[in-house]
């Protein structure tokens, strides 16, 4: 086909300012993070009376198990709430409660930021599900995020201790001193570009044909605010951010797009002085933006086609190739163009970025927390191949930290390969297809991608509400979040107990280029190892498919 | 147990801050921009005829046609068609002799704009079934320069009509 390359000199000015924003936002983010866990005496002491304990400092087990607290009573309160939305106040368009399946997927979706659409919001929330259910978990499950990443820096700032901080204190802060203030001023901005806003029932407009649109509302704005910074993405509609409400406008687009990376770009800063350790933290800042430059340039080579289906012209193709990018990196998921129809390499590295493990920023604090995991992994290849104990930042890498690093990133990995497997023999799961031919294998392979990493984006035309896949995804993206959160608390307790080791000349400088590199061959090779026989099948051969013409 | 005990309390504390203040002092502030907040409503002597941000189907050659909706132009819910690159359907769809932008259905199923060249593909039409003289099409051009919207700041997003604006012009006899 002839088609000509819809990127104009403008496209590129948006690029360049969009990084040199990002690069000189995330350093102020991060020093708002650190100042906001600063401990207060008379805050402790208020909620000591109410029976919250925010100063005791926990070791792994007890930090562990504060946190599957709050997602199991999160999940549950979720889940109720979607069950019996139809009967409790705020739901002006009387919609009923949601099917057991759906409900669990739901709940277990935004308690694990993945933040899924099997639903549409439009048609199936309730004005209350979407705030107290839905925007509730939005705040809280990127705050557990940060505060899994706050215990790792603290255990490698300790020594023979077993305490890693107060994880119900992690937990308050975050949410109140950093994403609630961010999230007020983004929602204030947002309804300024025509974000809605509003309790009042849809409206019925008539049209000057004469026939009836409705037109409909919600408090929107205030959670597409926190969708965007928590790396959550699940949309109040059920396009998300392709919606003219939700995405009104290229500088809506713009500001969205930035908060997408911007806490998770915070993060490794963060960790490199929580732990002292800096310049570390820097060089895995460094090693994100690498990736993700690398990345983001095969995205927008691969769409570089006037192939607008699935995209708004306000976008046109250049804004919606770079959303593809950032938003897969970060374990976002929120979309302004529909996936499905990207161009195979688009949407083929849409889904390595993911396959990754979300860790080139990912998600907040996961991103950190899944790179450490890949750090250490270095570490422990280049101690095999010198014949040295491995050590990460003074602390020893023993059989036990390797094996509890080899799940962290091997479950997910499984639980991609496995599902798809499992979905291409299953006769239901096959029949939820929209496109045949190796596209329908992409959206399989896709939605499991996107559950396990906990992203959230999703081949849209896969029909994922039916049982087989509400369920099978929901264990996908338990396993995807917890099966390295624990491996992660579990490292921290083991670092944080242990002598921190002086370096010495034999150590690998944990700051240098020659580090960098390896740790970027190590994240590729795990990468392209895993899934590139799977990709194969799907993306890949659609690529080669399309000089030659044949179509589905 | 004291696990139990902080995480409740904690839980509760924090999805009323979250989930039920937040949302009414954003709603609150939200009163400051009646429009925006309210979802861009577009009225014609006082009756509501959509809304300024999603597109509606219209079908008579007097006006002008948004893209195509693969949703039929529904707002509850909203869809697309999420037809791959390899798919049949879409490479049909584009055989036909229009711009990219009127073969393709947009993410939303909603979208409220088309280009330059999907305006002037579709001004013929109009200006035929409007039976208009040179004069009138001038009229409607010149309307339409001066009503697109150019990239946000010179540099953000691509130039765009406005679909309902301007047939709401054309109802208006603005045109």
């Amino acid at each position: 086909m002839p088609w000509s390359s819809p990127y104009v000199l403008t496209n590129w000015i948006e690029l360049a300012v969009f990084f040199v924003l990002l690069i000189t936002l995330a350093p102020l983010l991060a020093r708002w993070l650190i100042a906001s866990i600063k401990p207060s005496a008379s805050e402790a002491s208020c909620f000591a009376s109410l029976g919250v304990d925010l100063k005791t400092e926990m070791n792994w087990k007890q930090y562990s198990l504060a946190l599957l607290f709050i997602h199991l009573i999160g999940a549950g309160f979720l889940f109720l709430l979607l069950l019996t939305q139809g009967s409790l106040p705020l739901n002006p368009m009387h919609i009923p409660g949601m099917s057991w399946d759906l409900a669990l997927n739901t709940a277990v979706s935004f308690v694990t930021n993945t933040n899924w659409q099997a639903y549409s919001g439009e048609s199936q929330l309730s004005y209350l599900s979407q705030m107290l259910g839905l925007g509730v978990q939005n705040f809280l499950s990127a705050a557990v995020g940060i505060a899994v990443a706050f215990a790792l820096a603290r255990s490698l700032a300790r020594e023979k201790t077993s305490e890693l901080g107060n994880f119900w204190f992690d937990l308050w802060r975050v949410t109140t001193r950093f994403l609630l203030p961010m999230a007020a001023l983004f929602a204030v901005f947002l309804i300024s570009q025509g974000v809605v806003q509003s309790f009042d029932p849809y409206v019925t407009a008539k049209t000057i044909e004469g026939t009836d649109q409705v037109i409909p509302l919600g408090p929107a704005a205030s959670q597409v605010a926190i969708k965007q910074l928590g790396t959550n993405g699940g949309g109040f509609f059920g396009v998300n951010s392709a919606h003219p409400f939700e995405n009104p406008t290229p500088l809506s687009n713009f500001l969205q797009l930035l908060a997408i990376l911007l806490i998770p770009a915070a993060i490794p800063l963060v960790f490199g002085r929580m732990s002292g350790h800096q310049r570390h933290g820097r060089m895995l800042f460094g090693v994100m933006l690498g990736l993700f430059t690398a990345t983001l340039a095969g995205s927008l080579y691969f769409e570089n086609m006037a192939n607008m289906e699935g995209k708004e012209v306000r976008f046109g193709v250049f804004d919606s190739a770079l959303w593809s990018s950032v938003t897969t990196v970060a374990s976002n998921g929120s979309v302004n163009a529909m996936h499905d129809s990207l161009m195979p390499g688009t949407g083929g590295l849409a889904m390595f970025n993911m396959q990754l493990g979300e860790i080139v920023f990912g998600g907040t604090g996961s991103g950190l927390y899944g790179m450490v995991l890949f750090a250490v992994l270095t570490v422990f290849l280049c101690g095999l191949m010198v014949g040295r104990t491995p050590e990460y930042l003074g602390k020893k890498i023993g059989g036990r930290e390797v094996i509890a690093t080899s799940i962290g990133i091997l479950l997910p990995s499984l639980l991609i390969l496995g599902f798809t497997a499992l979905a291409c023999v299953v006769p239901a799961a096959l029949a939820a297809r929209t496109n045949s031919g190796p596209h329908g294998f992409s959206e399989i392979l896709y939605a499991f991608t996107s559950g396990a990493a906990n992203n959230g984006s999703a081949f849209g035309g896969l029909s994922v509400n039916s049982v087989f896949y509400n369920v099978t995804l929901s264990i996908a993206m338990v396993l995807g979040r917890f099966g390295v959160i624990l491996p992660v608390l579990f490292i921290a307790g083991s670092f944080a107990k242990q002598k921190t080791i002086p370096p010495s000349a034999g150590t690998l400088s944990s700051t240098s280029v020659t580090f960098a590199l390896l740790l970027v061959g190590v994240i590729l090779i795990v990468g392209a190892l895993t899934f590139i026989p799977a990709l194969t099948l799907g993306p890949i051969v659609e690529h080669l498919l399309l000089p030659t013409g044949k179509k589905f | 147990m004291s696990v139990m005990r902080s995480g409740t309390i904690l839980f509760g504390i924090l999805a009323a801050l979250t989930g039920v203040v937040y949302p009414l002092l954003i709603t609150g502030i939200g009163k400051l921009m009646p429009n925006q907040a309210g979802g861009c409503l577009v009225y014609n002597q006082e009756k509501i005829i959509g809304s300024e941000l999603l597109a509606q189907k219209f079908t008579t050659e007097r006006y002008l046609w948004p893209r195509p909706s693969s949703a039929d132009y529904a707002t509850v819910a909203s869809g697309a068609s999420q037809l791959g690159p390899l798919s049949k359907t879409l490479a049909d769809r584009r055989t036909q002799p229009m711009p990219e932008i009127l073969k393709t259905t947009s993410g939303s199923g909603l979208d409220p704009h088309l280009d330059r060249a999907s305006v002037d593909y579709q001004l013929p039409r109009i200006a035929s079934a409007r039976k208009w003289n040179a004069a009138q099409l001038d009229r409607a051009k010149r309307w339409i320069e001066e009503n697109y919207e150019a990239p946000q700041f010179g540099f953000l997003g691509c130039e765009r009509l406005n679909v309902l604006r301007f047939n709401q012009a054309l109802e208006m006899e603005k045109i």
